[in-house]
């Protein structure tokens, strides 16, 4: 009995550890997400520390996660679907392009540079939401069985997303 | 693949992704690297990725404010977490606390990984003993130090992975060919964690993980008293998993497994395999999701001595996880290999790469979205459709294997609860291949006429028809694949648009046979 205690709570203790560091390395990004996903300012946070909080405690119980990134927008995919259904609609960000001129670019090279960047953005906004979706999590480097798992669809729908979603920002982006 | 056989856009994605195995990702490379018009592709289609990856630094992040201030440490969390789980008691909750007091003050303040490298190294290294090391499916045995020269087959591959990575392979498991390969990376990110096993136990687990090289990430676990290493890990570009430990003694407490998965090693079997077991196999997978049997066989060895679970083309992921649910069945083996197949069936081609095509693809994909009132809608309806139809396949598809594994003659020999179960999950395809039917028709329906089902006729046994039905679906599952998300001339476009309401009706027709059949 006494074995077993310290054996649990040396998990808790090493559990802590681990997720403070996962935490610290992660948080960004998976607040980032949950923003993107249309969670408001003010909750992003609070639901980013409830997501390693449940890590935290799914670590402590002893139960193995093979890839703790791709685990943890999972669950903040789950939370911030729940919370963001009373909130507002996924976000398509409007781009501002004149935030983005360097003085050192030709006025020309500029011009063609913007036009590019609004075409890729009216692309964008053709695309379905699942679409966007796959292309954001991929861009954080999750691979297509973790996006699959994260969204809940087959890695053969992404495969498909990403197919057509790059594809036609291929087209738009080289025209 | 030669020169005069493009890559598909699919191909080219996927390599772009690292989303092919070695063997497949050197066969794209070796022809990209002779064929200009498909190195060009990629290259646009890069362009493509770079550019989101531009809109979501330049656009997307800096709009969505991420808080870089604010953040509570979760260790008042994980507190307050504990004191609601231990609630039930003041006395076990200091226990606890004084339980994690006496474990901290046991445990070692935290160290960087240069300086437990620089310590380890510093110890004198066993150079006996073997080390057993296992990938997938695979295990096998090597000395703990080997001699330079020219390896044994078994060992070539691997062999050829250290090498190329420049780590060594004459002594993997050694603190100093670990810091060496780690001392000779330009950019790194490295951790240190305590763990512990099932005894008394302490250890370091030093991870350094990289984007330079081959070799993305390589872990080496050593005792916190002696600096020996007991374990390490790799995670080598493209490839399984790798973990190379000392060959312990039975009798020797181990680094607890709990965190890894047992290695799935065909069994010795004295009692040959059962219909049932069979089932059983068939029921895992249901429970696993339909998917899991997309690109998964079942079936009874020659000499039924075992359940043999075969596929190509999965990925590392899902493998382990149907290693890790048919582990615990009694005569299974499974036998599943990684990667995405790069040779697709011609069906599914979605994208040639003829150029000249482009002008009428996007016209006939205007007149699509006419019929679904823009692009937008266009899309969200393909993406569902797409869904559906796939989910139709992949449930047709393990409806067939259960009747070609089940016939008449084997399900009459059945255990009554054997007999039950197969019932029950064969009507649960046939009731999810009609929901996907039903949802795909749907999304279609801007796209369709006249959809006429055949009159439906009994078949002799439910079995009989299920092979139809699932050829039925396969080739509606590529007609809806290539129309919705391919490239190609208005006129074929125009031709599957005729063939549509046909294939779904066929669908229909040998789905309500097989209704009518089930219900006798």
């Amino acid at each position: 009995m006494i074995a077993l205690s310290e054996q649990s709570a040396r998990r808790t203790f090493n559990a802590e550890e681990e997720v403070e560091e996962i935490y610290r390395e992660t948080r960004g990004a998976v607040c980032a997400y949950l923003l993107y996903l249309g969670v408001s300012d003010d909750r992003a946070q609070e639901v980013t520390q409830e997501v390693f909080l449940r890590l935290f405690q799914t670590m402590r119980n002893g139960v193995a996660i093979e890839n703790v990134r791709a685990w943890s927008f999972r669950v903040a995919h789950n939370l911030g679907l729940k919370v963001r259904s009373r909130e507002r609609a996924l976000r398509l960000v409007a781009p501002d392009w004149d935030r983005f001129i360097h003085p050192s670019d030709s006025a020309e090279r500029e011009l063609l540079n913007r036009e590019r960047k609004t075409r890729v953005a009216a692309a964008l906004e053709e695309l379905s939401p699942q679409q966007r979706n796959c292309l954001y999590l991929r861009s954080q480097g999750l691979r297509y069985r973790e996006i699959a798992e994260v969204m809940g669809i087959s890695a053969s729908s992404v495969n498909e997303f990403l197919r057509r979603a790059i594809a036609r920002l291929a087209e738009v982006a080289g025209e | 693949m030669n020169k005069t056989e493009h890559l598909t856009v699919d191909d080219l994605i996927l390599f772009m992704d690292r989303e092919v195995d070695g063997g497949s990702s050197a066969k794209v490379e070796q022809h990209l690297l002779n064929c200009t018009d498909c190195a060009k592709r990629l290259r646009s289609l890069k362009s493509g990725s770079d550019a989101y990856v531009e809109y979501r630094d330049e656009v997307l992040e800096p709009a969505l404010h991420v808080p870089t201030v604010g953040w509570a440490r979760l260790g008042q969390q994980f507190n307050k977490e504990k004191r609601q789980r231990w609630g039930w008691g003041w006395a076990v909750a200091c226990a606890c606390g004084l339980g994690l007091a006496f474990v901290y003050l046991q445990l070692p303040k935290q160290p960087n990984a240069q300086e437990v490298l620089t310590q380890a190294a510093a110890v004198p290294e066993q150079a006996t003993g073997s080390l057993v090391l296992t990938s997938g499916n695979e295990r096998l045995f090597r000395p703990a130090v080997l001699e330079a020269g020219n390896p044994e087959a078994r060992f070539r591959h691997v062999r050829a992975l250290f090498v190329d990575a420049h780590y060594s392979w004459e002594k993997p498991l050694s603190a100093r060919s670990f810091a060496d390969w780690r001392r000779s990376l330009p950019q790194k990110d490295d951790s240190v964690s305590f763990v512990g096993d099932s005894g008394n136990r302490k250890f370091y687990r030093v991870q350094t993980r990289t984007e330079a090289g081959i070799l993305r990430s390589a872990a080496l676990t050593l005792e916190i008293d002696t600096y020996h290493p007991t374990k390490a890990e790799f995670a080598f570009q493209g490839e399984e998993p790798l973990e190379i430990a000392e060959q312990k003694e039975p009798s020797r407490n181990g680094l607890q497994k709990s965190q890894t998965t047992p290695p799935v090693t065909p069994k010795a079997v004295e009692t040959p395999a059962t219909p049932d077991d069979e089932l059983r196999v068939f029921m895992a997978l249901d429970a696993m999701g339909a998917e899991a049997a997309e690109p998964i066989d079942v079936k009874l060895d020659e000499e039924q001595h075992s359940v043999l679970v075969t596929g190509m083309g999965i990925e590392a992921a899902r493998r382990k996880e149907i290693e890790i649910t048919m582990a615990g069945l009694p005569h299974t083996i499974v036998q599943l290999s990684g990667g995405q197949p790069l040779e697709g069936d011609a069906g599914s081609a979605t994208a040639g790469s003829n150029d000249g095509m482009a002008d009428e693809s996007l016209a006939f994909r205007q007149s699509l979205q006419d019929r679904y009132g823009g692009a937008r809608p266009l899309e969200a309806a393909t993406d569902k459709a797409l869904d559906a139809s796939n989910g139709l396949f992949a449930r047709s598809h393990l409806l067939f294997l259960l009747a070609r594994e089940f016939p008449p003659g084997v399900e009459a020999g059945l255990t009554a609860k054997g007999g039950a179960s197969l019932l029950s999950l064969r009507q649960r395809h046939v009731d999810a291949i009609d929901g996907a039917l039903r949802h795909l028709k749907e999304e279609l329906s801007p796209l369709l006429t006249e959809a006429v089902a055949g009159e439906a006729t009994k078949n002799a046994n439910w079995q009989s028809g299920a092979e139809d039905l699932f050829t039925a679906a396969r080739n509606l599952d590529r007609l809806v694949s290539r129309l919705l998300a391919g490239r190609y001339t208005e006129e074929a476009g125009n031709t599957m648009l005729k063939q549509l309401p046909n294939e779904l009706a066929k669908v229909e027709t040998l789905l309500r046979a097989e209704s009518a059949t089930n219900s006798r």
